[in-house]
């Protein structure tokens, strides 16, 4: 709360400021104009110069996101040494009023509410390494209702951090470093490792809320868990250390299925059957809604669930090929709840003209996306238009798919995170997985 | 020498494989996953080692599997390397999984993929026990370059399943002679080496195209940059199995070892262009149309071999040399992966060709064969143990299907539990299946997995059984609607009653469930009881008194009547009977009515109405010579609610006495079974009198008809004659058949006494009738003005005040009302001798509630209510001229107002020279419903100056059940009593009859 009121002051200020400043002289007002630089001068507005940073409402709020998101993971961070179950559970009773005052305190606190949402330059934490729900990204969250939550799926280095950058607006082109969600590196490639660890938060300018996750069932995770030794996830909890990888991996997927609309579930060949397996693992484990009221009838959430192609061949832009995954994922699926057949998907007739319903059957969700910069020989066939334009069409494809409620009362973006929270608390807590791991092998 | 690709087991044929069968052999095994687009083959590497592909030898391969195993172990004996090269396929090969798609598609619907997979895993890991006991180096390919954990718990399984197959195993080896004992007791020729194979690497290792582009920024750190890779991989591999403990110190006690200081790791780096074969094919062929000389350089032989480019390289990353590394230190030093200060090394064979082929196809059997007779080595007992093994293998591997077994088994109980809390001791079916639900929405918050369904029906039957067991309600519905409350019980209903309502009957009719209709027989016999009590008053209105929620026709209208005017004395006063069933016979039984139920009630509607107009014609115009007046009468009124068929009644009247009678039979034979074609004999201008073919059922009935019909115009009397051998079930009204009478009478019809027990002044005093509501318990006064025609001869013209039509009662009403209006006309028609004189009557139209409470209306919609001074300013036009209604809401409370039926007419007769007559007529629900009469020919005349109370039914139930009072106030027009109840004759008249 003392940040809003910061912000408001802040606010304030700058507009006496402003004024004063006309009268004052014209020494500023070079520097308001000087837009270009404010990239370059960034880090010197990070010292904290406030003046400099009234200049612009852009810039004066970008030394206050870096110094919440540092606060925000304190925050998370503290009660995360290994409070007691008892404390723990203090935590939650305390989170409902917390939830309350956060909503009343935007709502009649906000000076105004048509202010533009911070950008994000690049991701935030939602779920640390240590497995811990963070607050970071609530700052960038609203009070409005039109959003949607995507949510990404995989196993190691099949390309989830690069695709939801490519989601979230960053070109093929560019230069890695700079896309919204860090993709694996030369360092990371060279030691067969991981590059996101927990669940990385982006919000969009046209308020699609991105979560990436650490790879699904990962060798890589494991090895750092089996270098670790660390306590919190070995031997007490699970069994053994792979129980506890393929729990902890269960567990963020039955998060990830809980809380977003879409969950995209990207494989890099056609494919493994034990991630598929995977998948309904974690829709069986996945806690039924915490927030169901007790006579109503429980409906449980499944969200829309889209299969992407990573790396496909020009083979695989075949209709008997596409026919043929569309006949494999829909038999594999057909006892699951998750939605498959929600009008996304390469098969639907307006990718490609050669893929349509006619040819590979019924469409569903399922995308085919090629190599990014495949060099493009003269002539050469390619069986698809590209891989931007894909991309795009993807793009549109699910920003443009039908959001089932996610809860039975209409969430907020901030509600939303707080559902999140809750949901997080309860994948952990659930003794579904703790009665799993018990039986695996 | 040039050897074949065989399939295990094999058994080899030897004649030119003498030499080769001697050799000594080392067995390198491949399986692993592998994508769709590698059609299963994951030995490509291998492939080209002699100098031609083995394995994948067809670019349209499309291999097949053993349907049973879904998997399939091709072998290779290269003699020149001195190895056999094994390849598994199965159903980590995507290409053989989706062919066994079609195989499981029942299963995939029926218990879905997580169950189904567990299964396909099984047969997969089988495959794998066989290998790692008769391989020595074993291959598992990755079609990415990361490992795949989930082997690891795939190894625990198997490494805890070869533990315990080592006995039976063991045995079976000791029937191979010559094999060494440490083979025996091992059960392996070695501890084998496991070896990781990547088939694909990071983009920026790849060889190829992109390569060309990539070499010109340094080709020099390339090879180290995979090499540390592979590193990379190794020891994240290593640490993770360590970790595991799927490898341990020892590798004689693990599933597998992997070699402490050798490398175990190949990530491919080479792009295998059949993976992409569409663009591979198109694009080749582009550029060599593109520049069809640019192939010349490259050799015919490398043209065809574009599919199968053999791995022939000599550079520093080749498969071939990562490979014979471990080959050729198995056949120098063995393997000896123990770590630590254990010095023995473990054991180490390289059998002959021939012994390993023997052994394999021991070991095959053993692990693989499904088919148990062709193994003759093994006994019945050693068989059992090898389902053990092979069912807890399965089980092992099956952690989803017994999770979610766990879960349900779990929540069952609890659901269970949920359906029996706070259960009564007997409930209805509504109840039972509203606690279903609710237990199995809880079963379904806790309930996870494949097993769901089947634990839900589980839980559905279970609580199915226990409601059947005991606890089930009768639950047939009383004649007031309210549910029996007995447990389920035979008996309590007269057959005549309808009070076993369709709901029970349709109950069975839906139960196909045998055992429920056997047990039928064997439950108590036992009368209804819903627990629900009424309290009415009695015929005469005088007591009150509880009553059970009749379930019979007879409790509701004529027995609980019975008694309680027993108690009253109003059995004892002056009364007029209606019309019953006077038995003649001992072996009476109800008439059977309306063999086919839906069609009869259609017809009935529109034919039930004519055949009633008929009716009523000839009930008021008894001497059939009044026709004419009553034409003429209807014509003066000029009613506009008749309809047009009504018209052509009267038309027909007009005609000569026959048509009438026709009308009048219809009326009847509506009744009998052969509605359609009676309804068009009646219809058609001139009915063939003798045509009434009627169906064999009902003889007797066929009998009156055509007495009526033969001498109808001599004696109406025979008409009428009921039956004396059948009586009619459920109550008499317009539509029943004729010459059939009720076993008991419905309606009640008793003089209180003189009229001067009612004192207009002080109404209707409590020791009067009971329970009256105050303000309430007053009559009407209802002044007719009587006209005397004395021209007519025998006329018993008076005309019936406020006749059926509604239209007519009111003209009379207005009549009445206005004297001047009654004196125009008689200007107007003044030729007639008129006297004329006013009578004053006084009627009660009493409603009675659930609860006892009577209240009089003094018009349709309006109770009566008197004055503050307790003056009645209302008179009796509204209540006699109008429909009223049946069901009244009760103002004893204001909140869901419990609904009261008229039940009671009270009329206090004046003293004069004219009988006042009832003619009550009641729809107790809108159309189809029947209209009920009381079964008298004509309305009842009431003696003078008396107080008369007609006891109306409590229940009203035709043919086909009882139209059940509404439980919530309805339309005032939802059940009617129809206007033209109250009429006037002349006394001589009567008396003459």
């Amino acid at each position: 709360m003392s940040e809003f009121d910061k912000v408001k002051d802040m606010r304030q200020k700058k507009y006496f400021s402003m004024n004063k400043d006309r009268k004052d002289g014209n020494r500023r007002l070079p520097i308001i104009l000087a837009k270009p630089e404010r990239d370059t001068d960034r880090d010197k507005e990070r010292l904290g110069d406030k003046n400099m940073a009234k200049s612009s409402e852009r810039l004066q709020s970008q030394p206050t996101i870096i110094l919440r998101t540092r606060e925000g993971e304190n925050r998370a961070v503290s009660p995360s040494q290994r409070p007691a179950t008892v404390l723990r559970k203090e935590s939650e009773t305390q989170q409902p009023p917390l939830y309350h005052l956060a909503a009343k305190h935007a709502g009649g606190d906000n000076v105004n509410p048509l202010a533009l949402p911070t950008e994000m330059k690049s991701s935030v934490k939602l779920v640390d390494e240590a497995f811990q729900f963070c607050d970071g990204a609530l700052e960038f969250l609203l009070d409005q209702n039109d959003f949607m939550v995507v949510g990404c799926l995989g196993l190691q280095g099949v390309g989830k951090s690069t695709f939801m950058s490519l989601l979230a607006g960053n070109h093929p082109d560019e230069p890695s470093k700079n896309f919204y969600f860090r993709p694996q590196s030369l360092e990371h490639h060279e030691l067969g490792g991981h590059c996101t660890t927990g669940v990385d938060l982006l919000v969009t300018s046209n308020r699609v809320i991105l979560l990436d996750t650490q790879p699904m069932l990962s060798a890589s995770v494991m090895d750092r868990l089996v270098q670790q030794e660390n306590k919190k996830f070995g031997g007490t909890e699970f069994a053994s250390t792979e129980n506890a990888m393929e729990i902890q991996s269960l567990q963020l997927a039955a998060f990830l299925l809980s809380v977003c609309h879409v969950v995209i579930m990207v494989q890099d060949w056609f494919f493994d059957p034990n991630f598929l397996r995977f998948l309904q693992s974690a829709e069986m484990l996945k806690p039924s809604t915490p927030t169901t009221s007790q006579d109503e009838e429980i409906i449980e959430y499944f969200p829309n669930v889209l299969f992407l192609q990573n790396h496909a061949t020009t083979t695989d832009f075949s209709p008997s090929q596409v026919k043929l995954m569309q006949s494999v994922y829909n038999r594999t699926f057909l006892r699951s709840r998750l939605q498959i057949q929600s009008g996304m998907g390469i098969a639907t007739g307006n990718i490609i003209n050669s893929l349509t319903p006619a040819t590979c059957g019924e469409a569903m969700n399922l995308f085919l996306l090629p190599e990014i910069g495949e060099i493009e020989e003269d002539g050469h066939y390619r069986g698809h238009p590209g891989f931007t334009e894909l991309l795009s069409k993807l793009r549109n494809q699910i920003h443009g798919v039908a959001r089932h409620p996610i809860t039975h009362t209409i969430l907020s973006e901030k509600n939303w995170f707080h559902y999140a929270s809750k949901v997080w608390d309860g994948v952990k807590k659930s003794s579904f997985f703790l009665e799993y791991s018990r039986l695996l092998p | 020498m040039r050897t074949k690709k065989f399939k295990l087991p094999h058994i080899p044929s030897g004649k030119d494989l003498v030499g080769v069968l001697e050799q000594k052999v080392i067995v390198v095994s491949f399986f692993g996953k592998s994508p769709y687009s590698s059609l299963g083959c994951k030995a490509g590497l291998i492939d080209g080692f002699p100098g031609r592909r083995v394995f994948h030898t067809s670019l349209i391969d499309d291999p097949d599997v053993d349907q049973e195993l879904l998997c399939d172990i091709e072998g290779y004996h290269d003699p020149k390397q001195r190895v056999i090269y094994l390849h598994l396929r199965g159903v980590f090969d995507v290409h053989t999984l989706i062919k066994s798609y079609d195989l499981f598609s029942k299963e995939l619907e029926e218990k879905g993929y997580l169950s189904v997979w567990a299964d396909m895993k099984y047969r997969y890991a089988r495959a794998l026990m066989f290998l790692f006991s008769v391989s020595h180096i074993l291959l598992i390919s990755h079609p990415t370059h990361n490992f795949d954990i989930s082997y690891v718990h795939l190894f625990r399984a198997l490494d805890v399943m070869r533990q315990k197959a080592l006995g039976g195993f063991s045995e079976l080896l000791r029937t191979i002679p010559g094999l060494p004992k440490e083979w025996i007791i091992t059960c392996r020729p070695c501890s084998p080496r496991v070896l990781f194979l990547f088939e694909s690497c990071p983009a920026i290792y790849r060889e190829g195209k992109i390569d060309v582009a990539r070499t010109g920024s340094g080709s020099g750190g390339k090879y180290p940059s995979i090499k540390k890779l592979e590193h990379a991989l190794e020891d994240q591999i290593y640490h993770i199995l360590r970790k595991s403990r799927v490898i341990t110190n020892i590798s004689s006690n693990s599933l597998f070892a992997i070699p402490a200081n050798q490398e175990f790791v190949f990530v491919q780096t080479k792009v295998d262009p059949s993976n992409d074969g569409i663009a591979h094919m198109v694009n080749s062929l582009v550029d060599f149309c593109k520049d069809p000389n640019g192939d010349c350089n490259r050799s015919n032989e490398e043209i065809v071999n574009t599919f199968s480019k053999i791995h022939l390289e000599v550079n520093g990353h080749n498969f071939r040399s990562f490979l014979q590394q471990h080959i050729d230190q198995a056949f120098t030093k063995g393997f000896d992966d123990n770590v630590g200060r254990h010095t023995s090394a473990g054991y180490f064979e390289i059998p002959t060709a021939g012994v390993w082929f023997e052994v394999s196809n021991k070991a095959y059997s053993f692990f693989l064969s499904s088919d148990q007779s062709l193994d003759k080595d093994l006994n019945k007992n050693k068989l059992q143990q090898q389902q053990l093994l092979l069912s807890s293998l399965h089980s092992l591997l099956d952690t989803d299907v017994r999770f979610s077994e766990g879960r349900c088994g779990k929540v069952l109980p609890l659901a269970t539990a949920t359906y029996q809390e706070n259960l009564p001791p007997q409930y209805t079916r509504d109840y039972h299946e509203s606690k279903l639900a609710h237990a199995l929405s809880v079963f379904a918050v806790h309930a996870r997995g494949p097993l769901f369904d089947q634990y839900t029906t589980q839980l559905e039957k279970d609580c199915d059984k226990y409601w059947k067991n005991g606890h089930q309600m009768c639950e047939v519905l009383s004649l007031t609607g309210n549910p029996c409350t007995n447990p389920l019980h035979r008996g309590g209903g007269e057959g005549a009653g309808g009070g076993e309502l369709q709901g029970e009957a349709n109950k069975t009719l839906d139960d196909p469930d045998p055992p429920e209709s056997l047990d039928r027989t064997q439950l108590p016999l036992k009368e209804h009881s819903s627990g629900v009590r009424y309290v009415s008053a009695c015929n005469c209105g005088r007591k009150q008194g509880p009553r059970e929620d009749p379930f019979t026709m007879r409790a509701a209208n004529y027995d609980f009547y019975q008694v309680l005017g027993e108690d009253c004395g109003c059995n004892h006063l002056e009364s007029i009977h209606f019309p019953v069933f006077q038995p003649s016979t001992q072996d009476y039984r109800a008439a059977q009515l309306f063999s086919n139920k839906s069609a009869a009630g259609f017809l009935w509607k529109d034919g039930g109405t004519r055949g009633m107009e008929g009716r009523e014609l000839n009930v008021s115009t008894p001497q059939g010579n009044t026709q004419g007046f009553s034409l003429v009468n209807r014509e003066l009124c000029t009613s506009q609610t008749e309809g047009t068929h009504d018209d052509t009644l009267e038309i027909t009247e007009d005609e000569p006495e026959p048509r009438c009678e026709a009308g009048f039979v219809s009326g009847q034979s509506m009744g009998s079974d052969i509605i359609q074609e009676e309804t068009v004999s009646r219809l058609s201008p001139n009915p063939p009198r003798g045509d009434h073919s009627l169906p064999d059922t009902s003889h007797e009935i066929i009998i009156q008809v055509s007495d009526a019909d033969s001498d109808s115009s001599k004696d109406k009397s025979l008409v009428r004659q009921p039956s004396t051998t059948e009586y009619l079930p459920g109550m008499l009204h317009a539509n029943s058949p004729a010459g059939l009478l009720p076993q008991f009478p419905s309606w009640s019809l008793v003089c209180l006494g003189p009229s001067s027990l009612y004192s207009h002044n002080l109404g209707l005093q409590d020791q009067q009738q009971a329970g009256l509501l105050g303000g309430s318990a007053y009559l009407l006064p209802w002044d007719v003005t009587v006209r005397l025609e004395h021209h007519r001869d025998r006329g018993s013209g008076w005309p019936t005040v406020g006749d059926q039509y509604g239209s007519k009662g009111k003209m009379q009403a207005t009549n009445q009302h206005s004297g001047t209006v009654l004196r125009g006309r008689k200007g107007k028609g003044g030729n007639k001798d008129l006297s004329e004189f006013v009578v004053k009557i006084f009627v009660g139209v009493e409603y009675e509630c659930p609860r006892g409470h009577r209240f009089m209306c003094s018009a349709p919609d309006k109770v009566l209510k008197t004055t503050g001074s307790g003056l009645v300013k209302d008179n009796g036009n509204k209540v006699t001229s109008n429909d009223m209604s049946l069901y009244f809401p009760c103002p004893c409370r204001n909140a869901k107002p419990l609904v009261a039926q008229l039940m009671r007419i009270h009329v206090v007769t004046p003293k004069a020279p004219i009988h006042v007559t009832l003619n009550p007529r009641v729809q107790p629900a809108p159309s189809p419903c029947p209209v009920f009469v009381t079964g008298c020919e004509q309305p009842l005349k009431l003696s003078q100056s008396a107080y008369w109370v007609l006891r109306l039914p409590y229940v009203y139930a035709g043919e086909h059940g009882p139209y059940v009072a509404p439980k919530q106030p309805v339309p005032l027009n939802y059940g009617r009593l129809l206007a033209g109840v109250y009429g006037i004759t002349e006394v001589q008249v009567s008396e003459e009859k």
